[in-house]
């Protein structure tokens, strides 16, 4: 009895609530953006969810259209500053526990980023989960404004392309967790506001379209690289499939082109010694599916899907060669190589110097393999 | 209190919770600072230098003396004076350690869960429910630590099924960057807080088999540097060391990172729910041990009295400990010397006093 009395005593004391906060009160941002306005002046744009929100688009609520997002921004020199002014403007308290997506403006990518992402790691309601990236050709605001295609945020249809294996997909921790070492190039995803093609909504002049990535240096981009190259990129993270690789299929190179899905894709990048000064082999693995043929040769027979296959080796490895001279000119190594050397080899990482392992990789050999296999030609053998 | 009896079993499941509960969160990033990648082995050095040697000898002395708690121990061994002398120091001790498990609860409750609940609103309750969990007794309590031993296996075998796409195992290598000594500086914060085991002489004690409590308490600390080491593996593996140093409490913010396709994602909140279990075991042995020695340095019969004093003191000793940055700086500099030189030199001095008791017992026979 007396077990029990205790017991409801304690009861009122396990509720864990203090301060609460009501989901009417509350204004869930979905997407964040900060970019620079004028030295050391950022502006902070948040895009909050709407009633439509949830209902896939516009709702309606007594005769008026409901949005699905609101975008609130604030200057200053502070993102808690900019913060508190937002809230003075906005009737709700602003919560970013579902932040999807960080996006960083041009601006302040190329002016450098310095700690104004420090509160992102700070703020515990940040889950580090969500996807950064960088926008270019418009402003944060502009971005966030736009409408998309097909879902209701913006954010959440940047997000599905990236998690679709489409674009490169950066989560924050992965971004933050390369920026904090001084070997690992950390990188962004770039989204291009590219002039709004017909099937938009109407009146809209710009649409998001994922493409490139920058890397950064010392907070700053150093180099930017384009679509076909964030796909190697891709390839050598390990997230090769769901890529297409096109080449000619003409028995001479030509007009008419053959295109593979990439059904399955490995990479093994593995480290050596030579002559005391580290040297890497890049395996890359695939199988492949014709997904398309210009041409009407006939694909079952062996000499010419190999012809076909070896010619989308060739193509790959020429890719990924190119883009590692490409990083290596940079002396940016956002794969990782350099933790590798450090790791398995660390007496000559620390006769290297870890802060001049850009210096180091730029001049490192590295040698590219490729070995596709044809797997399927799908449900046509040979082109009509 | 000092009647119910605990299988050899349920010691090591509680010596587990008291070294595994405060360290899951706070020692990671700590370990990486200092031992960089290899910061994961540290854990076990730490354990071979205060948690086995301490383990064993609590084992020898439960062995010699069964059922016998510290102060009694040293009562017989060494004389009165010194035996309460002895239980006043570890009720101090003891007092001292639930209030640090008390801070450690008000800070990391309000970052991961509750920001805006004041540090007391948490504490006091807290408080209560660790005087009603000490009030049950160490029987109770070393039943609840089972649970969190087996709430720690799934939710570690959880994350490594779901995080294994994150994990870079190179992550984990160099073992040091510069000499072996370094693991030896990054496990020295560890060594302190297993160090603190030599407080646990009167869980020793309530074992059924007295010769099989060295054996609960070694396993106990053996399973929890391995826990450790794992959680702390799984940190650096998929952050990389610099990330994780930067990080006050990586395991949580590496259980944030977890998600079920789009229908489970909050798994950090179940890692705060199965800590606040092992930390109220933690914190209600600490009061049971502090209340156990305090009711015999006084002479009291029953101790249960002491429980809401001490728990009085507690919460005021948590209260003056200003922020996390210091409870660090006291955990990794004035803390582990003085629980090392504790920790080995009471029950050393004990095995030597009872050694000697012994010889003299056996001459008056030899020279008979």
């Amino acid at each position: 009895m007396r077990r029990a009395i205790a017991l409801l005593l304690l009861l009122p004391l396990l509720t864990g609530c203090w301060s609460r906060r009501e989901l009417n009160d509350t204004a869930l941002v979905i997407a964040l953006g900060i970019d620079l306005v004028e030295e050391g002046v950022y502006e902070v744009t948040l895009a909050v969810a709407g009633s439509g929100a949830a209902g896939g688009g516009k709702g309606q609520q007594g005769g008026e259209s409901l949005p699905s997002r609101i975008v609130v921004s604030g200057q200053g020199r502070s993102f808690a500053g900019v913060l508190r002014d937002i809230e003075l403007r906005l009737p709700r308290r602003i919560n970013l526990t579902h932040t999807l997506i960080v996006v960083v403006g041009e601006r302040l990518a190329e002016q450098g980023l310095g700690n104004t992402l420090d509160f992102i790691l700070r703020a515990p309601e940040f889950r580090l989960q969500g996807n950064i990236m960088m926008v270019r050709g418009g402003s944060v605001r502009t971005l966030l404004e736009t409408e998309p295609i097909m879902e209701s945020l913006q954010t959440k249809a940047l997000s599905e392309i990236a998690h679709a294996r489409v674009g490169l997909e950066m989560r924050l921790w992965e971004f933050f967790s390369a920026r904090a070492t001084t070997y690992r190039t950390p990188m962004l995803p770039v989204v291009d506001l590219i002039q709004n093609p017909d099937t938009g909504p109407e009146g809209q002049r710009y649409a998001a379209k994922l493409g490139g990535a920058v890397l950064l240096r010392n907070d700053r981009v150093i180099e930017y690289l384009d679509a076909r190259e964030v796909r190697a990129i891709k390839w050598l993270r390990g997230h090769g499939r769901e890529g297409v690789l096109t080449v000619p299929c003409g028995e001479e190179p030509g007009q008419e082109d053959v295109s593979f899905h990439i059904l399955q894709a490995g990479r093994r990048i593995r480290p050596t010694l030579q002559g005391g000064r580290p040297a890497f082999t890049v395996s890359l693995t695939g199988r492949l599916r014709v997904t398309e043929i210009q041409c009407t040769r006939p694909l079952m027979q062996h000499e010419v899907h190999e012809q076909l296959v070896r010619r989308a080796e060739e193509e790959l490895h020429n890719l990924i060669v190119r883009v590692i001279e490409k990083l290596q000119a940079a002396e940016a190594d956002p794969l990782s190589f350099g933790e590798q050397v450090r790791a398995l080899y660390p007496a000559v990482w620390r006769q290297l110097g870890e802060r001049r392992w850009g210096e180091t990789w730029r001049e490192t050999p590295v040698t590219v393999s490729v070995d596709l296999r044809l797997q399927t030609t799908g449900l046509m053998s040979n082109p009509l | 209190m000092r009647q119910a009896r605990i299988s050899h079993q349920q010691l090591a499941a509680l010596a587990f919770t008291l070294h595994f509960a405060a360290t899951e969160l706070v020692l990671p990033a700590n370990l990486a600072k200092t031992g960089q990648s290899g910061g994961w082995l540290a854990p076990l050095a730490s354990f071979l230098v205060a948690a086995l040697p301490i383990a064993l000898m609590l084992g020898l002395l439960a062995r010699r003396h069964p059922h016998q708690a510290l102060g009694e121990l040293a009562c017989h061994l060494l004389g009165p004076f010194f035996g309460r002398a002895l239980a006043l120091l570890v009720a101090l001790i003891s007092t001292a350690l639930t209030a640090l498990s008390l801070r450690d609860v008000a800070e990391v409750i309000p970052v991961a869960i509750l920001p805006a609940t004041p540090l007391l609103a948490l504490a006091v309750p807290f408080t209560v429910v660790a005087v009603y969990g000490a009030y049950c007794g160490a029987e109770v309590l070393a039943r609840l630590s089972v649970f969190f031993v087996l709430a720690n296996v799934v939710i570690f075998l959880l994350a490594l099924a779901t995080l294994s796409g994150l994990v870079h195992p190179l992550r984990l290598l160099p073992l040091y960057e510069h000499s072996p000594l370094q693991l030896f500086v990054a496990a020295w914060p560890p060594i302190g807080w297993y160090a603190e085991s030599w407080t646990f002489l009167a869980l020793a004690a309530l074992v059924d088999q007295a010769h099989r409590a060295g054996r609960g308490l070694a396993a106990g600390a053996a399973l929890a540097t391995l826990a450790l080491m794992l959680f702390t593996a799984l940190s650096l593996a998929v952050f990389g060391h610099q990330f994780v140093a930067d990080f006050n409490f990586p395991v949580y913010s590496l259980f944030q990172q977890i998600t079920i396709g789009e229908l489970v994602e909050r798994l950090d909140v179940i890692l705060i729910s199965i800590w606040l279990l092992g930390m109220i075991v933690k914190t209600a042995t600490h009061l049971w041990l502090a209340a156990n020695a305090a009711g015999f340095a006084l002479g009291m019969a029953n101790e249960r009295p002491l429980l809401p004093a001490l728990a009085a003191v507690a919460l005021i000793l948590m209260a003056l400990i200003p922020n996390l940055p210091w409870l660090f700086l006291f955990s990794t500099t004035l803390w582990t010397p003085f629980s090392l030189s504790l920790g080995l030199g009471i029950p050393a001095l004990l095995l030597a006093a009872s050694w000697l008791r012994g010889r003299q017992c056996r001459q008056p026979d030899m020279q008979a």
